[in-house]
């Protein structure tokens, strides 16, 4: 019995062992043709590189360019992409021209309508390096539109990003929408991008967003405006500082030193140091802060005195931020012995060491 | 008697088969979640999440055992991380005077403001140091509590929403934080915790090859294969981002990164709550090869030393799931070994004695050592069939072709430190941790020091 069992596991064993052994030839193989493939296309990289300078610096010869292609398409696109991000103006402008020349852009088109996403995402990701310059747009026509409903995550962010360098008012607002209806990272990506277009979308795309009535996209909407980190001119903040709903609150507060700052907003802002809660109170005194409000004084001394930990603290350094009467409320508080006083005293040496007193 | 040595020869070679048979299916199954990974494609999007004021915070934790120079490194190494927003906080759990100075005068510290406030009990921060260079680092001087109690003050002192675990043993790339938030920030209110890394490369000698295919077989079960069904657990050598609110809601650390895992998962399917804990299989981490057999050794205890602590804690952390978290590594790393070791000894004593016949003895050797070399030569080729993307085709072979030797030896010598170092942890002396955070003085109190 035994020796049927020996002989039955055995057998199983050996044939998969001699199985893998194959497979493992195989693989073998590939690794090697990889490896020097590898070294023959790195050899040809700097040659193709060099002889794409030489055409972006001038030269009108596209024969060693044109050789490249015919050998070694593959490698001549990727080594064109590379320089995405590298050139800019008139020397891309040379390179997408190129490119379309080339027939690369019809073939990237081309591939833009393939069901294999990889393949997709690819040609949209090239097709959004090209489409800064007109005649490659104008070739790739409303297929970045329709991207921007791809199932596919990154051939939606390919086209948004192909549409921010080239697409009309309309074509950002619809970018702007997807970049609040997606994911952060989609936010992230789009937020960067749409940064220059502000003020344009700050006409049209980003209050009608903020006026909807989707509180979560009325929360991008505002993260990104934050992300921008620029002024902005939005003249209805204040209803979004008195939203029944606290998370567009907490992000309109952190809005407020963006925009201008008008008779409302005070009043909102000042509003929500009394009677925010403490999340509220937290943001609301940095902003208080950095708009270096003064009528905020007695609000900050209470959060400082009476608030948590965070709160204290924030409280303390927008207090800092405006001296004297700032300075001289941290001092009446740090004159006592309690944490809040410990607090005061660090932020107000902290404030002096930084003012050279 | 000789019957029923015979007999338990033989079962116990059917129960090493199955077992056997077992770790196949899930490193086929590693292979198929690389694979299908792989073929999904990958963006790196490092660049705009660098300058992006959206990203979320991470602060990474270090909780250095003493003031050597490998610490002070390790925690240099952290500061240097490529990341818009990491804070790295340093704990160090009851630091003699002269360690503290080292700390002080290293990172040119100065008392902060800052509270430590936190929801999880420690023992008493006794103060909070900030650094006077413009990096962001917080050191935290508390009193001695044990390594749990520090990770517990660390999350206490990180004000980012998003916890950054390294391992001091790793290797890890300084874009690591930039890699593995990608998918944390794709699915913000799903993902819990994201584990990111790979196998150790291979190198010179039987020590590192051994190690590589050790970390390799734990990558490809622990790592890709549990991952195929939401249950990813974090393998040596691997980096951990995990949000705080989550570690703060599962009651903090109880044990190492392993155990807050199993908690996690306990935690998120006795709520019933969709969530993700994502793997990340990119190098942006891994362990360091082992260079001598000591240092194999310590690499296989320790790992061996926190996969018993899970499992004895599996009850607590998990609850009625933490059997069904562990199971497979439970089987693998405490009863194979048993089982292969008792398997070896009743076949030497029974040939010995004419109980057994040589044909026994052979079955036990293919069931041990036959199935140890397939596995591991599996691991490899399954690897390679996942991701195609071997450096170097003589590595390959080299690691492929070692599955031989370590199943001739070093197999039944891990044997032994695996039996050694699947032990319940031993009962903590009572701990200076009965005040909770919000019940102690500010750490500000440093300042007035």
């Amino acid at each position: 019995m035994i020796r049927v069992e020996l002989s039955v596991a055995a057998c199983l064993l050996g044939v998969y062992a001699l199985f893998l052994i194959a497979m493992f030839a195989v693989l073998w193989s590939k690794a090697s043709g990889r490896r020097q493939h590898a070294v023959t296309t790195q050899g040809q990289t700097p040659q193709i590189r060099d002889a794409l300078v030489d055409y972006l610096s001038g030269s009108n010869d596209q024969t060693r360019i044109r050789e490249f292609l015919r050998a070694n398409r593959g490698e001549m696109v990727d080594t064109l992409l590379q320089f995405h991000g590298t050139v800019g103006g008139s020397a891309r402008d040379r390179l997408c021209d190129l490119a379309l020349e080339m027939a690369l852009v019809h073939d990237w088109c081309r591939d833009a309508g393939s069901k294999d996403r990889l393949v997709r995402r690819k040609a949209y990701a090239r097709l959004s390096f090209v489409c800064a310059y007109e005649p490659c747009r104008r070739v790739a026509g409303d297929l970045l539109l329709r991207a921007l409903q791809d199932s596919d995550r990154e051939v939606r962010l390919s086209a948004a990003r192909a549409l921010v360098q080239s697409g009309s008012i309309a074509d950002l607002g619809k970018v702007f929408r997807l970049a609040v209806s997606q994911s952060l990272l989609n936010r992230i990506l789009l937020a960067a991008d749409l940064r220059r277009h502000a003020t344009e979308l700050c006409a049209g795309a980003v209050p009608a967003v903020l006026a909807g009535d989707n509180a979560k996209e009325t929360i991008a909407a505002l993260q990104i405006l934050v992300a921008w980190e620029r002024a902005i001119p939005l003249p209805n903040l204040h209803e979004l500082l008195e939203s029944g709903n606290r998370d567009v609150r907490l992000e309109a507060l952190r809005l407020v030193p963006l925009v201008p700052l008008t008779p409302e907003n005070r009043f909102s802002l000042l509003r929500t140091l009394r009677e925010g809660d403490e999340d509220e109170n937290t943001i609301a005194a940095l902003t208080a802060g950095r708009l270096r409000l003064q009528e905020a004084l007695p609000s900050l001394a209470r959060c400082l005195r009476t608030g948590t930990a965070e709160l204290a603290a924030n409280a303390a350094a927008a207090l800092a931020e405006m001296p004297p009467k700032g300075w001289q409320t941290l001092e009446q508080i740090a004159g006592g012995g309690n944490t809040a006083a410990l607090i005061a005293a660090v932020a107000l040496e902290r404030a002096r060491r930084k003012a050279g007193v | 008697m000789g019957a029923v040595v015979s007999f338990l020869v033989q079962a116990i070679a059917g129960l090493l088969f199955a077992l056997g048979i077992a770790t196949f299916v899930s490193l086929l199954k590693g292979c198929f979640v690389l694979r299908r990974m792989a073929l999904a494609g990958r963006q790196d999007h490092s660049a705009a999440i660098l300058k992006s004021p959206l990203a979320p915070p991470v602060s990474t934790i270090a909780i250095p055992p003493d003031a050597s120079p490998e610490s002070l490194l390790f925690a240099r190494r952290l500061l240097e991380l490529h990341f818009g927003r990491n804070e790295v906080v340093i704990v160090l759990d009851g630091p003699p005077e002269s360690e503290l100075e080292v700390w002080r005068t290293e990172f040119r510290l100065c008392p902060s403001a800052r509270i430590v406030a936190g929801k999880l009990p420690t023992a008493p921060v006794r103060g909070v140091y900030e650094s006077r260079d413009p990096i962001r680092v917080v050191v935290i001087d508390k009193e001695k509590g044990g390594p749990v109690d520090a990770w517990n003050a660390a999350i206490n002192a990180s004000t980012s929403p998003v916890i950054g675990l390294i391992d001091p043993q790793s290797e890890f790339q300084p874009d690591v934080l930039l890699r593995l938030i990608q998918p944390m920030v794709d699915s913000v209110d799903e993902t819990i915790a994201i584990c990111g890394g790979v196998s150790a490369p291979p190198s010179a000698g039987l020590a590192a090859q051994f190690g590589a295919l050790e970390s390799l077989h734990a990558w490809m079960t622990r790592g890709a294969a549990l991952a195929g069904r939401n249950r990813t657990l974090p393998f040596p050598g691997s980096v951990v981002l995990v949000q705080r609110s989550a570690v703060v809601q599962a009651g903090g650390f109880t044990g190492g990164a392993l155990e807050l895992f199993v908690r996690l998962h306990g935690l998120a399917l006795a709520i019933g709550k969709p969530y993700r804990i994502a793997f990340f299989p990119e190098p942006v981490s891994h362990i360091r090869t082992p260079k001598t057999r000591a240092e194999l050794h310590l690499q296989v205890e320790r790992d061996q030393r926190e996969i018993a602590r899970a499992f004895f804690h599996r009850v607590a952390t998990a609850g009625p799931y933490g059997w069904t978290i562990l199971r497979g590594l439970f089987l693998v790393r405490a009863v194979r070994p048993w089982l292969e070791m008792a398997a070896y000894v009743l076949a030497i004593v029974g040939l010995a004695v004419g109980w057994v016949s040589i044909f026994a003895v052979l079955l036990v050797l293919l069931a041990t050592v036959g199935m140890g070399i397939v596995l591991s030569m599996a691991a490899v080729v399954l690897r390679e069939v996942a991701e195609p993307n071997s450096p170097d085709e003589r590595r390959m072979a080299a690691m492929f072709f070692a599955a031989i030797p370590e199943n001739l030896g070093y197999r039944q010598l891990r044997n032994l430190w695996l039996i050694d170092g699947f032990r319940p942890p031993a009962t903590p002396k009572k701990q200076h941790r009965g005040s909770s955070a919000k019940d102690r003085p500010p750490a500000v109190s440093a300042a007035a020091k």
